[in-house]
């Protein structure tokens, strides 16, 4: 703690009745010590970023939202009006969010979930929202989820979202970022109105938020 | 918070350009080198809903897509990064910002912007809300980021900043820039929270925050005590004699606060109030003080509270409404030498009180192509009180009070004309009692010609109302009021090239031109000889700002900011305390094996000149912070060092401290441990 204060240069014009002490600078307040701070500070970045590599390696977030969303045409199951025909495919369906949808898109390629083909979608109208089994909206502004989610009602879609508020606005599943992990927050009572079933397998690996207030838990 | 003389008094210095860019480009390798070397993912696909849940993950969303469709260039801060980088005040967070510099004279904090300060006025250039509620006041106008904050910086979920004017939806003081705080949810923090810090001087703080939700009810209060002793010795060179203890303060930079938040939430209602205080020292006998005598302080205090309705009317429409109450008052002790002939010193109180009563309502309406807002806002102020007295022999020196009404209408919309280009637009009229009406413009064209790139040029126009003490303040001895001051007006236009780089980085680099006019600065009456505010400056600022973000798949991430900026009313001419390079690195270390974070800080400062001439040599602080995840049920440990290699620098102050520059402290430490309880 630097508590006693040297100061090597005199920055008032006030009339001095005494000489200043003439003290040695303690430090140089040219760029050149700047220069070496900043030296220092890359090396010391590089070094870590090194050190980093070797251990545990970190996916980015999109891609673990787009798995799970794969995994919930594993794990839930729609009510047989959902389907038309038995080789109808699984729909999953990205609005809101470009890079989920193109991780998926991608991944998505000839890969099957319970027996089914599954194909990642980009819906452009609320009709075309309807047919989807899983829809994941990526917005964060509030408004817009209401309304995405009020054009859906009824509607037997699985609706994932990823902001704060998103169970709270009548949403089934939200993929919240908590502590470097994604986190599954999961709604039953709104999927179940629609005739969803969630896997217990799911609901154990996530939490259960139970967003309706009436009779809820504190 | 007295004013005594000028704000911009522009000073001719020559400028260099010296070895900034070579840092800066040392920085940017810093981040990218190590890019190079990054790994691949493996396939999260064929993993299971268990497995999932365990993996790491780091957001690039958060990094790349939150501002493109911002009509203004942004800055958000995230409650991570308060916690990853250490930061103790908002003033701590602004210092960390792009093209932000802040001073501090060991009393108030002030913020500059793209080389636009004005040390000594009380921020009143810039806006701040929490939540949405103005918190300036209304007879400074002072917008307090210092210790004098009222929120606890824990209670923070992220810190929205706006560059530029933005008067057409804020009205008065959007006129550098926009500071919205934005409190933590519920969710966030249901159960108790206990905090406690320790650090150097003496310094703690100690917070303890309740969240729950009950039968739909959700509530979130949390209480702050804070108290730092401060340095023990100051040493001031300009009072360096044996009669003023040769320059030494001894004791006299005490800081210490308490504030409480409270915030409860029942469907489409919230209230919410903050109430705070503050007391600072002030050691360095501004104002024409003694020196050296411990009773010479201010105090801060404000509160508010606010009902808030937010409700969907109808189809796509949403209607938010307020009404609040604020009070802010302001008083301060200043000690003075014995009057000719008595023996004792005089104390002088300087005080003033703001009540404010407002109301606003906006509605949202959201169709195919546009999304469109109107709204309104009235405010009617009660009480805008001014004191200043000598206690002993009493002598009322000022007394003035005030009340005035003022009210705004204001309309926004973004028109989505092509999928790959927006047009924002917005317009608000203001009306005052004093100068009368003033109608704001801004207008932003976004276009995003490619997939990862994005233009936008924006061009806004923004005032700032004269404020009750540039108007009113005075006591015919020294200083004589102008109750027909103008307000200050500001016309910036702004070109902003992001371009996205790979999946995991940002480049963002703009261009900017702002005209200042009616600047208000204190002037010597030809008539009388006493000083006076009048609307007399012009100011023209011109710069260029470039900002590197991004994250590795190390978990590694960061950001390295540059401005470089030249403001003065000429050519050649650069305003006193406005730095022409800024540079500013930010970079966060994940170390998984200790389930720590570090977080690196460089902030450097060109030169600048202070108010009397003097030149302030430029300097590079660093911060380092280590961050523990959480540990042994809820515990979270986190150590700071600040000033890393105890540079000396000095920060330029206003006019009233003797000698124009303050010196800051060394290296400083810091503790903190969080102790959280869930419900569930």
């Amino acid at each position: 703690m630097s508590t006693d204060f040297h100061l090597e240069c005199d920055s008032s014009n006030h009339q001095q009745r005494h000489a200043m002490p003439i003290e040695p600078p303690r430090y140089q307040k040219t760029p050149a010590s700047g220069r070496l701070f900043v030296l220092g500070f890359l090396m010391l970045a590089i070094w870590m970023e090194r050190s980093v590599q070797l251990s545990a390696q970190t996916v980015e977030d999109s891609r673990v939202k787009a798995a799970y969303l794969y995994n919930f045409a594993k794990f839930v199951e729609w009510p047989a009006g959902a389907f038309r025909s038995a080789d109808d495919p699984t729909v999953i369906c990205v609005v809101g969010d470009e890079r989920i949808s193109d991780v998926l898109e991608s991944a998505m390629n000839g890969k099957k979930a319970a027996g089914k083909l599954v194909e990642a979608r980009k819906p452009h109208s609320s009709s075309e929202m309807k047919s989807c089994h899983v829809l994941f909206i990526g917005f964060s502004d509030k408004q817009r989820i209401a309304q995405l989610l009020n054009q859906l009602q009824g509607a037997s879609v699985l609706t994932v979202g990823q902001s704060d508020q998103f169970l709270s606005l009548g949403g089934m599943i939200n993929l919240a970022l908590k502590d470097s992990r994604i986190d599954l927050e999961i709604d039953p009572d709104a999927s179940s109105a629609v005739g969803l079933k969630i896997s217990s397998r799911l609901l154990v690996v996530g939490r259960i938020v139970r967003a309706a207030p009436v009779g809820g838990q504190p | 918070m007295k004013l005594v003389s000028k704000r911009c008094r522009e000073l001719t210095r020559r400028c260099r350009i010296p070895h900034d860019a070579w840092i800066a480009a040392l920085f940017a390798m810093s981040i990218i080198v190590p890019t190079l070397a990054g790994g691949e993912s493996k396939d999260v696909f064929d993993l299971s809903p268990e497995e999932l849940k365990s993996v790491q993950v780091y957001s690039a969303s958060m990094y790349l897509q939150s501002d493109r469709e911002a009509p203004s260039s942004v800055t958000v801060i995230t409650a991570d990064q308060i916690r990853q980088f250490g930061y103790r005040t908002l003033a701590d967070v602004l210092r960390s910002v792009r093209g932000f510099d802040v001073t501090y004279d060991r009393n108030y904090a002030y913020v500059g912007v793209r080389g636009f300060s004005r040390p000594g006025a009380y921020n009143d250039d810039v806006l701040l809300l929490i939540d949405g509620h103005r918190l300036n006041d209304n007879v400074y106008n002072s917008a307090q980021i210092g210790t004098e904050f009222p929120l606890d910086i824990d209670l923070i979920s992220r810190i929205e900043i706006v560059r530029g004017p933005s008067s057409s939806l804020y009205g008065t003081s959007a006129f550098l820039a926009v500071i919205n705080v934005i409190t933590k949810d519920v969710q966030s923090s249901d159960g108790i929270d206990l905090s406690g810090e320790a650090g150097s001087f003496g310094y703690y703080r100690a917070r303890s925050t309740f969240g729950g939700a009950y039968h739909g009810v959700e509530g979130l209060f949390s209480g702050t005590i804070y108290s730092n002793p401060g340095p023990t010795r100051l040493f001031f060179p300009a009072y360096y004699a044996p009669a003023t203890n040769d320059g030494i303060a001894r004791d006299a930079d005490d800081d210490s606060s308490s504030s409480f938040f409270g915030r409860l939430h029942l469907r489409d209602f919230t209230l919410e109030t903050i109430f705070s205080t503050r007391q600072k020292g002030i050691p360095t006998a501004s104002f024409e003080q003694v020196f050296n005598d411990r009773r010479s302080h201010t105090v801060d205090s404000s509160g508010h509270l606010e009902l808030r309705f937010s409700h969907a009317v109808f189809h796509g429409a949403e209607l938010t409404a307020s009404v609040y109450y604020d009070r802010a008052i302001y008083h301060a002790v200043y000690v003075y030498p014995p009057l000719a002939g008595l023996e004792s010193d005089v104390l002088n109180l300087d005080g003033s009180r703001g009540d404010c009563l407002g109301t606003a309502a906006r509605i949202t309406q959201l169709w195919k192509k546009h999304k469109a807002t109107i709204g309104t806002e009235f405010r009617d102020n009660p009480r805008q009180d001014q004191t200043n007295y000598n206690l002993d022999p009493y002598q009322l020196v000022l007394q003035d009070s005030r009340s005035s009404k003022e009210w705004a209408v204001y309309a926004q919309d973004e028109f989505t004309i092509a999928k790959n280009i927006i047009l924002n637009a917005g317009l608000r009229h203001d009306q005052y009692p004093t100068f009368g009406g003033t109608t704001n413009p801004r207008l932003a064209l976004i276009y995003s010609p490619l997939k990862k790139t994005t233009f936008k040029l924006l061009y806004g126009q923004a005032f700032r109302a004269p404020n009750n003490y540039e108007l009113y303040y005075g006591d015919h001895v020294s200083l004589k009021p102008n109750p027909k001051l103008e307000p200050e007006s500001i016309h910036t236009t702004e070109f902003i090239w992001e371009q996205l780089v790979g999946a995991n980085f940002q480049f963002t680099a703009s261009g900017f031109t702002s005209h200042f006019e009616e600047l208000i600065s204190q002037q010597t009456d030809p008539g009388t000889g006493l000083l006076v505010f009048e609307n007399s400056d012009k100011v023209n600022t011109r710069g260029l700002e470039m900002e590197l973000r991004g994250r590795m798949h190390s978990g590694v991430e960061g950001r390295v900011s540059y401005t470089v900026q030249r403001t003065g009313s000429g050519i050649g001419a650069q305003l006193t305390d406005s730095p022409g390079h800024l540079l500013k690195a930010n970079l966060l270390v994940p170390v998984s094996r200790l389930r720590l974070t570090t977080g690196f800080e460089l902030q450097y400062h060109s030169g600048r000149e202070t108010l009397q001439a003097d030149q302030l040599g430029a300097y590079a602080i660093s911060n380092v912070t280590v961050t523990s995840r959480e540990f042994a049920r809820g515990y979270r440990l986190s150590g700071s060092v600040y000033n890393l290699f105890n540079i000396a620098y000095s920060d330029s102050v206003g006019p009233e401290i003797v000698g124009s520059s303050v010196r800051q402290n060394g290296r400083e430490f810091r503790i903190q441990l969080t102790r959280a309880f869930r419900f569930r």
